[in-house]
C-alpha cells in the first residue's frame, strides 16, 4: 500500500494531536496539519496531499468557506475534502453534503475506525 | 190635369195614325201597313190597350178609304181585301197585347223593385241598430248633417234631436280629441281618402265613450266634393282591454323592477315573464294589423231567416265571416249551425230560442269553423219579428268577427296568470289598500306569511299598524305618509311584524300608489310582503362573522379563482402593509416575491380539486419589500352548487416562530459543539491508549493522558456551567444574600486570580470602596472573578488589569463618608493598590467619569474591570453576554472558557437587580462594569 499523505485542519490543537498520532499509528499515513483554513489553503496548494480532514466550526474562516477557496484554486480543487464535524442536526449535514465533500466524519469519531472510515469514503483499500 | 193627362193616349193614337196616313200617301212603294203598325205599337206602349184600340179602327177605317179599292170610299169589293184587312187588325191586335204585357211587366218589376229596396234599407237599419252602429251623411253643399237615431244613441242625444249642425256634433267631442278629428277629416276631404279615427265623445251625464269614426268622400260628375258618409261605432269594451292590458303590463314591468333590486330568482323568472309579454305585445300588434286591414275588407254580415221554412238570406259579408264564398252553399239555418264550434253549438241555439221565445235581442258571441279548421270569434245579434198573432215570423241579424278582440282579452287574462303565477311562486304575499273606502285586500299567502287564516285577521290598515314592532312603527308609518304625500318617494323597505303567534317576523314591504284621481290623490296603493327573516338571520351572521373575521388576529383573505382579492381584513393591512382599499380588485401577486410565482398555480391546482392546504409555510413579500415569513391555511370557496369560485386564506406572520426556531436550532448546534469537541480529543486519546500502540513510547502516552484529562476538566467546567446558568435562570436556586464589605469581596477575588495573573504576566491592580452591600458575597466573586479571568486572558503579557469599586449617584461620587463604616475607615483601604505598584500602571482612559446604563438607576454600587486587551468590537458588546457568544471562540477555549461565563455574570447581576454591561474602544481595552443597587 502507498502511504497517503493527508492534512489535518482543526483550530483545537488536541483534537488535531489525536487524530495525528491516530492515522500515523494506525494507517501509517504521514500528517500534516494546520490550525486555520488560511493555513490549511497554503499548505495543501504546497503539500498536495491526498485528502483534507477539514474541521467545520472555526474562527475567522469555517471550513465551508476553506473548502470554497481550496475550490477555488486549480492546484487545491481536485484534493478530496472530508468534513470532520461536531454538528449533528441533519439539516446542517445535508447542507455540507450538497457542498461537494466526498463525506463527514462526526465528533466525537472512534479513533480505531477513523482511518477506515476515511478510507471507505475515498474509495481507498483498506489497510 | 188629371184629365189631360189621361186624354194625351188617345191624342197620341190620333197623331200617330194621321203620320202614318201621310207618310204611307207619301211613299206608295213602301207597303202601306208597315206605318199603322209602328203607329199601333207606339200608341200600345204609350197608352196602353185603349189607345191603341182607337189607333186600330182609326188605321182600318184610314186603309178601307184610302187604299182599299175603290179608293176613296168605305166599300170593300174584293174578297182578298176584306182579308187583308183582317190580317192588318189581327197583326195590330197581338202587337198591341205584346206591347201592354210588356208595359204590366216593366211596372211590376218597378214595383218589385221598390219592395226589394224598402226591404233592404229595412234590414240595414235593424243590423246597424243591432251592431250599435251609426249613420251619418254630411252635404258638404248645403252643410247639412243627417244623424241615424244609432248615431245619435251613441253619442248620447235622445232620437231625433240632432239638429244638423257640424257645431253640435263637435260640442259632443272630448276637447282633447277635438283637434285630431278635424284634422282626419280634413285630411280626408283634402286627400279624398277614407276617414278613420278613434275619439271621445262626453254624453250629457258627463260619462266619457269611445268611438270609432269612419267615412268616405263623395264627389259630383265635375269632380268636386259634395258629400261625406260615414259609420260611427262604440270601441269602448275594446279600449278598456288595451287600457287593462296596458296596465297589467306596468304593473308587470313595476313589480319586475322592484324585484330586481331584491332577489335575483324572482328577476330572472319575471324577466321571462316579461319577455314573453312583449313577444305577446308584438303579436298583438302584429294582429292588430291584420284586424285593421279585416275590417277595411270585411264588414258586417247580414242575415235574414225565414223561421217557418228554415230559408235564409245572407249577405257576402256573412258568408265571408264563416269562411265561405258568397252564395256558395244556400244560405240555411242549417249551414249556419253547422259552422258554429262544437263546443258552442248548443249554448247558442239555446240563446237563439230564448231570443225568439221572450222577444228579446239575440247577443252572442260564439266561435266558428272555417272550412279550413281555423277558429274565429263572432259576436252575432239579432231581431225577430213577430206577425199579429204574436207568432215569430223572421229573424233579423247581423255578424262582426271579434277574433281579435278576444285575443287581446286571452292575452290580458294570460298576463295576470303569468302575474299571479310569479307572485304565487315568488311566495310574497299581496296587499291591495282602496285608500277612498279603506277597504284593504289582503292576499291568502300574505296571511299565511304571519300565522293567520284567512279570515282571522280583519282586513284594515290600523289592524296591521298594529302588528308592525314598535321600534318601526313609527319610522314605517312616516314611509307611508311621505309616499302618499309624494310618489316619487320610494315605498320600500324591511320592517318587523309580529306573527299571530307574537314572534316578530323580518318582511320587506314594497308597494307603491298605483291609482290616483285627476289631481293627483292616491286612491289606491298595491305592494307585496316578503318574507326575509332567513336573509335577516343570514345578514346578522353574516355581520358576525364579518366581526370575527376583521378583529382576527389572523390575516384572512379571499379572492377569486384568478387571484383578484375580493376581501382582505385590517390584519392582512398590517401584516403586508396594503390597506383594503389598495388590494381589493387587485391580484394577489403583489404580495408573491417574484421567484414563488409558481406556487400560486400549484395551490390552485390542488384547491380546484377541492383540497384544503393546511399550515403551508411560504415567504410573502410587503408594500415596503421586506419578505415575511407566513403560515397559511388555504380552503376553496365553493358555491351553492358546489363548484369552487374562489380561495380564502387564513395567515399568520411566522417570523418570530422562525426566529425561534432558529435559535433553538443554532443552540442545540452550538451545545453539541461544545460538548463533542472535548469529547473528540477524550475519546480519540482514551481510545489509542486502550488500543496500547503506544505501550512503547510513555511520553506519547503522558500526553494522550494529559490531553483526555484537560478536556475532560473542560467537559466538567461547561457541564457546571450549563447547570449553574440553568439554576440561575429558573430561579430554584435563591440567592444567599448578607451585608458583605465591598473591599473585602474585591480582596477575595484579586487573590483567587493573583496566580492565573502572575503565569500570564498581567498585573492586577484594585481601587476599592468602604461599603457595604446586601448581596450573595460567593455571587459576586463568581462575577468579579469571572469578569478578571476574561480580563486577564485578553491582556497582553505585560498589560495591567484594575479592578475598581465606586458609589454612582447621578454622575456623582458619593463620598465614601455616606455609606461609610468607620471600622474599614478609608486608611485602612484608602486607595491601596493590592499586590502592584502604583498609578504609573493605571490606565490611562478614564471612562469611569460618567459610566450610566439605562437599566439601573442611581444610587448604585459600579464596579468595574479595565483591561488592555484587543477590545470588543462594537457589533458585539451585546452579544457577548449571550450564550456560547466568545468574540473568538478558539481564543476562548485554547483560554479554558465554556462561553457561558458572561452569560452567567449577567444572570448574577440580574439577580441582584443590578446590571452588567461592556464600554470598549476596539484596539485600546475594554471597560466591563457591574453595577448593584444600594438598597437596605
Amino acid at each position: 500500500m502507498v502511504s497517503k499523505q493527508i492534512l489535518i485542519v482543526d483550530d483545537e490543537e488536541r483534537i488535531r494531536e489525536v487524530v495525528r498520532v491516530c492515522l500515523m499509528k494506525l494507517a501509517k499515513w504521514e500528517v500534516i496539519m494546520a490550525a486555520s483554513g488560511a493555513d490549511a489553503i497554503q499548505l495543501a496548494a504546497l503539500q498536495q496531499p491526498d485528502a483534507i480532514l477539514l474541521d467545520v466550526s472555526m474562527p475567522n474562516m469555517d471550513g465551508v468557506e476553506t473548502l470554497q477557496q481550496l475550490r477555488n484554486d486549480p492546484k487545491t480543487q481536485a484534493i478530496p475534502v472530508i468534513f470532520l464535524t461536531a454538528k449533528v442536526q441533519p439539516a446542517e449535514q445535508a447542507a455540507y453534503q450538497k457542498l461537494g465533500v466526498a463525506g463527514l466524519i462526526i465528533k466525537p469519531f472512534d479513533p480505531i475506525e477513523l482511518s477506515r472510515a476515511i478510507c471507505q469514503l475515498l474509495n481507498w483499500p483498506s489497510h | 190635369m188629371r184629365m189631360y193627362r189621361r186624354l194625351i193616349p188617345y191624342g197620341v193614337a190620333l197623331g200617330t195614325t194621321g203620320i202614318a196616313l201621310l207618310l204611307s200617301l207619301q211613299i206608295p212603294t213602301l207597303n202601306t201597313r208597315a206605318f199603322f203598325y209602328i203607329a199601333v205599337a207606339i200608341t200600345a206602349w204609350q197608352g196602353g190597350l185603349r189607345p191603341a184600340i182607337t189607333t186600330i179602327t182609326l188605321s182600318l177605317l184610314a186603309i178601307n178609304y184610302w187604299f182599299v179599292p175603290p179608293v176613296h170610299q168605305f166599300h170593300i169589293s174584293r174578297i182578298q181585301d176584306a182579308l187583308q184587312l183582317l190580317l192588318f187588325l189581327v197583326v195590330s191586335l197581338i202587337i198591341t197585347l205584346l206591347n201592354t204585357n210588356l208595359q204590366d211587366s216593366r211596372k211590376k218589376v218597378e214595383h218589385l223593385n221598390r219592395q226589394l229596396i224598402h226591404e233592404s234599407a229595412d234590414r240595414l237599419r235593424v243590423a246597424l241598430n243591432a251592431a250599435q252602429i251609426g249613420m251619418w251623411d254630411w252635404s258638404l253643399v248645403t252643410g247639412e248633417i243627417t244623424w241615424s237615431p244609432e248615431h245619435e244613441q251613441l253619442f248620447g242625444l235622445p232620437s231625433g234631436t240632432f239638429n244638423g249642425q257640424y257645431e253640435t256634433f263637435t260640442a259632443c267631442i272630448h276637447p282633447d280629441d277635438l283637434k285630431g278629428i278635424n284634422q282626419a277629416i280634413t285630411h280626408a276631404l283634402n286627400t279624398k281618402s277614407p276617414y278613420q279615427h278613434e275619439y271621445r265623445v262626453i254624453w250629457a251625464d258627463g260619462s266619457i265613450h269611445w268611438i270609432e269614426g269612419r267615412g268616405q268622400v263623395f264627389d259630383d260628375a265635375t269632380g268636386r266634393t259634395v258629400r261625406m258618409l260615414g259609420t260611427v261605432m262604440n270601441i269602448d269594451e275594446r279600449k278598456q282591454a288595451e287600457r287593462a292590458l296596458q296596465e297589467l303590463n306596468t304593473a308587470l314591468e313595476q313589480r319586475v323592477a322592484d324585484r330586481t333590486a331584491e332577489l335575483t330568482d324572482l328577476t330572472d323568472r319575471l324577466l321571462v315573464a316579461l319577455k314573453e309579454q312583449a313577444s305577446a305585445e308584438a303579436a298583438l300588434r302584429e294582429s292588430e294589423e291584420r284586424r285593421r286591414l279585416a275590417l277595411e275588407l270585411t264588414y258586417i254580415g247580414t242575415w235574414d231567416l225565414h223561421l217557418a221554412s228554415g230559408k235564409a238570406a245572407w249577405d257576402d259579408n256573412a258568408f265571408t265571416l264563416l269562411g265561405l264564398a258568397p252564395g256558395e252553399s244556400p244560405a240555411s239555418y242549417h249551414l249556419w249551425r253547422e259552422h258554429i264550434h262544437p263546443d258552442d253549438v248548443e249554448w247558442v241555439e239555446q240563446q237563439f230560442q230564448r231570443a225568439i221565445e221572450t222577444h228579446t235581442d239575440y247577443a252572442v258571441e260564439h266561435r266558428v269553423i272555417h272550412p279550413d279548421r281555423s277558429t274565429h270569434w263572432v259576436m252575432a245579434r239579432a231581431r225577430a219579428t213577430y206577425d199579429a198573432a204574436n207568432q215569430p215570423v223572421r229573424v233579423l241579424g247581423v255578424l262582426l268577427d271579434i277574433s281579435d278582440r278576444k285575443q287581446t282579452e286571452a292575452e290580458l287574462y294570460e298576463s295576470e296568470q303569468r302575474l299571479q303565477l310569479a307572485l304565487e311562486g315568488s311566495g310574497d304575499g299581496l296587499w291591495d289598500w282602496n285608500i277612498t273606502t279603506g277597504a284593504l285586500y289582503l292576499s291568502p299567502r300574505w296571511l299565511t306569511m304571519l300565522g293567520y287564516e284567512p279570515g282571522e285577521f280583519p282586513s284594515e290598515v290600523s289592524a296591521w299598524e298594529q302588528l308592525i314592532h314598535p321600534d318601526d312603527r313609527a319610522w314605517v308609518m312616516g314611509i307611508l305618509a311621505a309616499h302618499l304625500r309624494d310618489h316619487s318617494i320610494p315605498y320600500r323597505f324591511d320592517y318587523r311584524v309580529r306573527t299571530q303567534s307574537g314572534e316578530w317576523k323580518w318582511i320587506a314591504n314594497y308597494g307603491k300608489v298605483t291609482q290616483q284621481d285627476k289631481n293627483g290623490a292616491p286612491l289606491r296603493m298595491t305592494g307585496t310582503h316578503r318574507d326575509v327573516s332567513d336573509r335577516k338571520q343570514a345578514e346578522a351572521t353574516l355581520a358576525q362573522l364579518a366581526s370575527v373575521v376583521e378583529s382576527s388576529e389572523e390575516a384572512i383573505i379571499s379572492k377569486t379563482l384568478e387571484g383578484i382579492v375580493i376581501s382582505w381584513n385590517a390584519s392582512a393591512e398590517r401584516l403586508f402593509g396594503y390597506s383594503a382599499e389598495e388590494m381589493i380588485g387587485q391580484s394577489i401577486t403583489a404580495i408573491i416575491p417574484p421567484d414563488r410565482l409558481e406556487e400560486e398555480a400549484q395551490i390552485l391546482a390542488q384547491l380546484k380539486r377541492g383540497e384544503r392546504i393546511q399550515q403551508f409555510e411560504t415567504i410573502r413579500q410587503r408594500k415596503d419589500g421586506s419578505l415575511v415569513d407566513i403560515a397559511v391555511t388555504i380552503s376553496p370557496v365553493k358555491d351553492g352548487a358546489g363548484r369552487v369560485i374562489g380561495v380564502s386564506k387564513i395567515a399568520h406572520d411566522i417570523t418570530e416562530k422562525r426566529a425561534v426556531e432558529r435559535m433553538k436550532d443554532e443552540f442545540i448546534s452550538i451545545v453539541s459543539h461544545e460538548l463533542r469537541t472535548p469529547l473528540t480529543s477524550i475519546r480519540g486519546s482514551l481510545g489509542l491508549l486502550a488500543m496500547g500502540i503506544m505501550d512503547d513510547d510513555p511520553v506519547q502516552q503522558k500526553r494522550m493522558i494529559e490531553i483526555a484529562a484537560i478536556d475532560t476538566e473542560r467537559l466538567v467546567r461547561l457541564v457546571n456551567d450549563v447547570l449553574d446558568l440553568e439554576k440561575l435562570e429558573s430561579g430554584r436556586v435563591s440567592l444567599a444574600r448578607e451585608w458583605c464589605y465591598v473591599a473585602d469581596l474585591m480582596q477575595r477575588s484579586m487573590e483567587i486570580m493573583e496566580r492565573s495573573a502572575e503565569e500570564s504576566g498581567v498585573q492586577l491592580v484594585m481601587d476599592p470602596c468602604a461599603v457595604q452591600i446586601w448581596a450573595d458575597p460567593d455571587r459576586i466573586i463568581q462575577t468579579l472573578t469571572n469578569l478578571l479571568s476574561n480580563a486577564i486572558k485578553f491582556s497582553p503579557p505585560g498589560g495591567i488589569v484594575s479592578l475598581k469599586a465606586q458609589i454612582q449617584c447621578r454622575s456623582e461620587q458619593y463620598s465614601s463618608e455616606q455609606y461609610g463604616l468607620e471600622q474599614y475607615g478609608s486608611e485602612q483601604y484608602g486607595s491601596e493598590q493590592y499586590g502592584s505598584e502604583q498609578s504609573a500602571a493605571q490606565p490611562q482612559h478614564n471612562i469611569l467619569s460618567s459610566p450610566t446604563h439605562p437599566s439601573i438607576h442611581p444610587p448604585y454600587l459600579l464596579f468595574s474591570v479595565q483591561d488592555q486587551g484587543r477590545g470588543i468590537p462594537a457589533d458585539q458588546l451585546e452579544t457577548i453576554f449571550g450564550r456560547f457568544q466568545q468574540v473568538d471562540t478558539s481564543d476562548s477555549r485554547a483560554k479554558g472558557g465554556t462561553g457561558l461565563g458572561l452569560t452567567i455574570c449577567r444572570s448574577i447581576a440580574q439577580q441582584h437587580h443590578g446590571d452588567i454591561w461592556v464600554e470598549s474602544v476596539w484596539g485600546q481595552g475594554s471597560t466591563f462594569f457591574f453595577a448593584l443597587p444600594l438598597t437596605t
